[in-house]
């Protein structure tokens, strides 16, 4: 079977270079593969007004799907200007793109993301079924696969459905300029990212041995870049712990492992014949055999401070302030790292920058450990919660002892301070989070009536904000983020609809009145997390604004008509969804 | 004084410099009881060198000659560390895997020296700086309110390992090196204060060395600042919960405030400043900023926080900060909204130090109150520092006085300007200078008003009472209780004994118990007049938060102690009335879910002697306006952040509220 697949790739590789270009006219020859011609179940073009049921519950996948499974091909249907698919793979991006071209039958097809997020059960297999899904629907061609951003959640796909993927004729791959080699802002960004993602792996370990809520939350934050208990063993193993106190520090020549979401983003680049790196302000990029149709770059910013702006706090009016770790990022993580790394294989630290981390030099410090006498191997500081560190006991003499055996005495356990300085670790985590939400590509495609498809990534505030200082002066005149947003009207609702990545004022209350909003979320999983997505605030909004017109991964299509809605919309809102399946959410959007 | 008066026999003195360390670990020098002479008194302060601002000003050959002050602090009984009656540095940096042998100020040498020698080289020295400048605020609290100051009580027990009952706790403990970031903070749960060390950013440009360690333990202004927390937190425990968005930032703003003002009693400094200026503090001055090598190495341009205006970041040139009415209306982070209430105070200080030495300026400028240009007179510098520092102490009494007359949960701005103009009332009937209008004024041009008044007259702005008849009747009520319990005297001891040399553990105990007693006579039935439960709801469970004197001269020169008592009422609450009604159930179980936690409660000042109620300064908990005010103000912070998005907003707040309000302080 694999080996047919193969060649099957092959095949269709050879096949699909010359037309899917220029002439959309000639059908390539792969299109009369086996996976095509079983496309056989057609129900989709006469589909009744009722909506169709969605059951709520993604259905887990058993068995794994085999790779040529029949599926039906994704065409647009008439009067329909697109057709955008959420996949329903769980809390994770993934939307393929239908636009039609002069050939009904062989649409152009853009991939926006595939991922799901760290902690999914059965992830791989509902990666593969996507996949496949993506494989069959576009009969193999994926005209243009945009990556938004490094986040789990977002490539993960790539990675655990790499076979499906590679047998996929990419022609173009389409990330933001912060992945460009060579670029200096990019690598400059991406080299603090790892650097940072190293330590917090590293710290996670001690974090645990401290006690406390901040492990966790580290922890759940690392998993959008793919860190699993196996990577974060790894990175134990590889003597980030377990060196005692006084044993000579080993150090390692082998750079930081790259995290899995870099590999994973590394395979989709890949995949393209052709990578294209998008700035924001670029001019609009045609589509290639789709007339009328242009994607405006909005994001991310070519601007340090912007990505590393988060909040939408007072904070943000003041220019010259610094957010969370921004300013001094370098120094501090370096820093915090080292901290981490005193005891480990100094990935990043020599000898004398180790020296040069301590506050004091070496006739000041004092080892704990070595006031008294010391159970073997004990370590009675570094972040362990000892109820009782054995020289207690001993016989207090010199002034320090005296005092430090107060402080180590069990029934002062309740004031030690020894975890509270890796609490920096969870800030550390949201800014390395949210500082890759911000590199997101943000996307506005324009239709050929006008209308504007927003698809965002998971840009934060930073990068929306930023959307306002990017403008194309075209033969038509000038457009803004203003005018684009205002005729959105279909919104792709940004990083799972949390608080922070929608724009209130200047975001979502500009954009059209026509508006459905798709959300990639599953509110489960992120209560599992303890992750307040969708954010309440934020959902009743664009409940409101779209009329109930809210699709969800995990909740599917609406069934009820809100009262703030007319029969006539969303009888329409009903026939546009109507080829929705508990895979995927289909929303056709009318031509304007 | 022992080696003075030793002097004729030389024999002596000459064995005695021999054994000198041995008699330095003696007990009875420890205690100061002196070592020959059993009658001989200790010192009644022991001077301590510490920087006045931090080490950056030492690089500065101007600033430089004042970035030296000796502190005075009461003299205390010391063991290493320093660990005296209130407060144990403790220093230990698990960061770094080490801990700092601690100083030991009672050693002849240092006591010779007035301590180390400023340096940050030396963990000792920042042992002791750390010591001298919180031992300096206390000291200011404590003669500002008259009464020794406690720390707020611990809830854990470590013998039950349950956190049923509230104990004493003696000292506070102050970390100097336990973080590694840009950050200190206040521990509420641990009574401590954490110090951050943090290497300064590689940017050549902002005046601090590239990588070079930044400590703010050796930042006078952080050192108050938390200190100050520390000492809020044990008056007003229910002012760390962000029950509406006054609430921290008042807590960032009085630390502040307090900070600020400690600085204007380092004589030497004030007066280089003001030689500086020429007098006018309205000017750019080091004495409005705080934390400047701090601010450098974060990367701001100049201090973290600047009382009186800022930088422009386009022209590097300072900027008065122009009072905006309106900015109140749309700051919600608690540092820059914080910095409102400071603003509002420093311009009552300014006006007042105005006023003050407007007759002083004529007099140097034959009567036109306009200075000829060039540096101005050694001896008017003199005066006008009297002034300065005249005026910054009584605006910093009165800051901290004003405490006494705040409601217990719930503070807003708007409440303190109330509690300010009361507690200046007590304190000074007649107000010659005009304080209280300058204070009024100040607020209101930074848009701060008092709450439920008709007018921002003194007499309307201040508290009001209860009517003289309820007040009476209650007041002679609790007095009757007090009589037939046998319990006035204690009472009245407890109002008069709780002064600056009384034992902090006696009073602590005097007050829970006492706080005991009062809260079995309101229980009992027959107190139940308005002029009480004004503000709470009487079929409801209470507690005595709080039971304190405040103390005051009055007007006939007689010295006045009045009871202060702070009753709180709480009750599980929810975001919104429908989330409340689908769990009315489980609101009974005191493990059940729940949002936040609505609070409400008054301040009771009573005075024994008249038995009379003086004030109930109230936060109702039947009124629906606030209910529904903390309901939206807890829904917009359980989502107003990316912590809150990612760890929930509530949760965060209660574990370590400074922590993350303080990062980069």
């Amino acid at each position: 079977m694999a080996k047919k697949t193969k060649t099957t790739k092959t095949h269709q590789r050879k096949a699909s270079v010359k037309p899917a270009t220029k002439s959309v006219v000639t059908p390539p020859r792969a299109r009369t593969t086996r996976a095509s011609r079983r496309d056989l179940p057609r129900t989709a073009d006469t589909g009744s007004v009722t909506a169709p049921v969605i059951p709520p519950v993604i259905p887990s996948v058993t068995p794994p799907v085999s790779p040529t499974t029949p599926g039906k091909r994704m065409v647009v249907p008439n009067g329909s200007a697109c057709r955008v698919r959420m996949y329903r793979q769980g809390l994770g991006d993934c939307f393929l793109l239908a636009f039609p071209t002069h050939n009904p039958e062989e649409p152009f097809y853009m991939l926006i993301d595939c991922g799901v997020l760290l902690g999914t059960e059965n992830a791989k297999e509902m990666m593969i079924k996507v996949a496949s899904d993506i494989e069959s629907s576009t009969n193999g061609r994926i005209d243009a696969l945009v990556v938004t951003h490094e986040h789990w959640d977002h490539v993960s796909g790539f990675m655990q459905a790499q076979e499906v993927f590679e047998r996929l004729n990419v022609k173009e791959c389409w990330t933001a300029w912060t992945e460009e080699p060579g670029n200096p802002l990019a690598e400059k960004l991406r080299s603090a990212r790892k650097k940072t993602l190293t330590a917090l792996t590293a710290s996670v370990s001690r974090l645990q041995l401290a006690g406390g809520p901040v492990a966790n939350e580290v922890k759940s934050l690392l998993g959008f870049f793919g860190v699993d208990d196996a990577s974060l063993k790894a990175s134990k193993g590889g003597g980030v712990l377990g060196v005692k106190g006084g044993a000579v520090a080993r150090r390692s020549s082998a750079p930081a492992k790259a995290g899995n979401t870099e590999i994973a983003m590394g395979i989709a680049k890949q995949l393209g014949k052709k990578v294209r790196y998008c700035t924001p302000g670029e001019a609009p990029i045609p589509l290639a055999g789709v007339s009328n149709v242009r994607v405006f770059v909005l994001g991310p910013p070519v601007d340090e401070r912007a990505i590393k702006h988060s909040d939408a706090t007072e904070k943000q009016k003041h220019s010259g302030t610094v957010y969370h770790l921004g300013g001094t990022s370098t120094a501090d993580r370096a820093f915090f790292a080292a901290a981490v790394d005193t005891d480990m294989t100094g990935s990043f630290l020599d000898e004398q920058d180790r020296e040069l981390s301590y506050p004091f030099d070496a006739t000041f410090r004092i080892d704990p450990s070595g006031m008294g006498k010391e159970a073997k191997g004990a370590e009675p500081l570094r972040g362990q919660h000892v109820q009782q560190s054995n020289f207690v006991q001993a016989q207090a003499s010199t002034p320090e002892q005296t005092l430090f055996a107060k402080y180590f005495a069990k029934e002062n356990a309740w004031r030690r301070v020894d975890g509270d300085w890796l609490g920096v670790a969870a800030d550390l985590a949201l800014k390395l989070d949210n500082d890759t939400n911000n590199t997101s590509l943000a996307l506005a495609i324009e239709l050929p009536g006008g209308e504007v498809l927003l698809f965002p990534g998971d840009a934060q505030v930073g990068n929306w904000v930023s959307w306002e200082n990017v403008e194309w002066n075209l033969p038509e005149g000038k457009v803004t983020k203003d005018h684009l947003l205002a005729r959105t009207v279909l919104y792709k609702v940004g990083h799972h609809a949390s608080h922070n990545a929608t724009l209130r004022a200047g975001g979502l209350e500009s954009m059209g009145r026509n508006m459905v909003a798709l959300i990639p979320v599953d509110e489960a999983m992120a209560g599992k997390k303890k992750w307040k997505m969708p954010f309440p605030g934020l959902y009743q909004a664009l409940q409101e604004r779209t009329r109930g017109r809210v699709a969800r991964v995990d909740l599917g299509v609406p069934t009820t008509m809100p009262a703030n809605s007319s029969k006539p919309e969303w009888a329409a809102f009903v026939k546009h969804t109507q080829h929705s399946t508990a895979l995927y959410i289909d929303y056709c959007v009318p031509k304007g | 004084m022992g080696l003075m008066s030793a002097r004729p026999r030389g024999g002596r003195i000459r064995k005695r410099r021999c054994e000198v360390r041995e008699v330095v670990r003696d007990e009875k020098f420890r205690k100061g009881v002196g070592m020959k002479n059993e009658n001989k008194k200790p010192p009644p302060f022991r001077k301590l060198s510490s920087f006045a601002f931090d080490p950056s000003l030492d690089r500065d050959l101007h600033s430089s000659v004042i970035n030296r002050v000796t502190l005075t602090v009461p003299w205390e009984k010391l063991e290493p560390g320093p660990v005296g009656e209130y407060v144990e540095v403790i220093d230990i940096d698990p960061a770094s895997n080490a801990c700092y042998a601690p100083v030991d100020l009672d050693d002849p040498y240092l006591l010779a020296n007035n301590g180390l020698d400023p340096t940050d080289g030396d963990p000792k020295f920042h042992q002791q700086m750390v010591y001298a400048v919180a031992m300096t605020t206390i000291r200011n609290f404590e003669l500002a309110l008259g009464r020794r100051a406690l720390w707020s009580p611990s809830k854990w027990n470590a013998k039950t390992d349950k956190s049923d009952e509230e104990l004493y706790v003696q000292r506070l403990r102050l970390h100097p090196h336990a973080l590694r970031e840009a950050n200190a903070y206040y521990s509420p749960d641990k009574k401590a204060v954490l110090f951050g060390y943090f290497p300064a950013p590689q940017d050549r440009s902002l005046g601090v060395l590239p990588g070079g360690t930044v400590f703010t333990c050796l930042s006078h202004d952080v050192i108050a600042h938390e200190v100050t927390h520390a000492l809020l937190d044990g008056m007003h425990r229910r002012f760390v919960e962000p029950s509406n968005p006054d609430v921290l930032a008042f807590h960032e703003a009085f630390a502040d405030i307090v900070a600020l003002f400690q600085r204007f009693s380092y004589t030497d400094v004030l007066k280089h400043q003001i030689a500086r200026t020429r007098g006018d503090l309205q000017t750019h001055n080091l004495l409005g900023q705080l934390a400047q090598e701090v601010g450098k190495a974060i990367g701001h341009y100049g201090a973290l926080r600047d009382a009186l205006g800022s930088i422009d970041p386009q022209t590097g040139k300072w900027v008065r900060q122009r009072p905006n009415p309106k900015a109140i209306d749309e700051t919600v982070e608690p540092h820059a909204r914080g910095a409102i209430l400071v603003a509002a105070v420093f311009d009552a200080f300014v006006a007042i130090y105005e006023a003050r030495i407007a007759d002083l300026l004529r007099l140097a400028s034959n009567g036109t109150g306009i200075l000829a240009p060039g540096a101005i007179h050694p001896d008017l510098v003199n005066r006008l520092t009297q002034e300065a520092a005249k005026t910054s102490k009584h605006v910093l009494t009165l800051c901290i006085r004003a405490l006494d007359y705040c409601p217990a949960v719930d503070i807003t701005f708007g409440e303190y300007l109330r509690a300010l103009i009361t507690a200046d009332y007590d304190l000074v009937p007649d107000d010659p200078l005009n304080y209280r209008g300058a204070f009024i004024e100040a607020f209101c041009r930074r848009g701060i008003f008092p709450p439920d008044v008709r007018s921002l007259s003194v007499d309307s702005v201040r508290w009001l009472g209860p009517t003289d008849e309820e007040s009476k009747e209650l007041g002679e009520t609790i007095f009757r209780h007090m009589q037939s319990w046998g319990k006035k005297e204690n009472f009245r001891d407890f109002l008069y004994g709780w002064d600056l040399s009384a034992d902090r553990k006696a009073v602590y105990t005097a007050s829970a118990k006492l706080s005991e007693i009062l809260h079995k006579m309101i229980k009992s039935k027959d107190i139940k007049t308005d002029a009480m439960f004004r503000g709470l709801d009487p079929s409801k469970t209470f507690q005595i938060s709080s039971l304190r004197p405040t103390r005051r001269v009055g007007p006939n020169g007689n010295f006045i102690s009045e009871l202060v008592v702070g009753i709180t009422q709480s009750r599980r609450e929810f975001f919104t009335p429908e989330r409340a009604a689908s769990q009315t159930g489980i609101l009974a179980d005191a493990n059940g879910p729940y949002d936040f936690y609505f609070r409400g409660g008054c301040t009771l000042v009573m005075n024994l002697d008249e038995k009379m109620i003086r004030y109930n300064i109230f936060k109702n908990i039947t009124s629906q306006t606030r209910l529904k005010m903390q309901r939206e103000y807890a829904q917009s912070l359980a989502g107003d952040s990316l912590y809150a998005t990612y760890f929930g907003g509530q949760e965060k707040s209660v574990r370590e509220p400074f922590a993350v309000l303080h990062r980069h302080l």
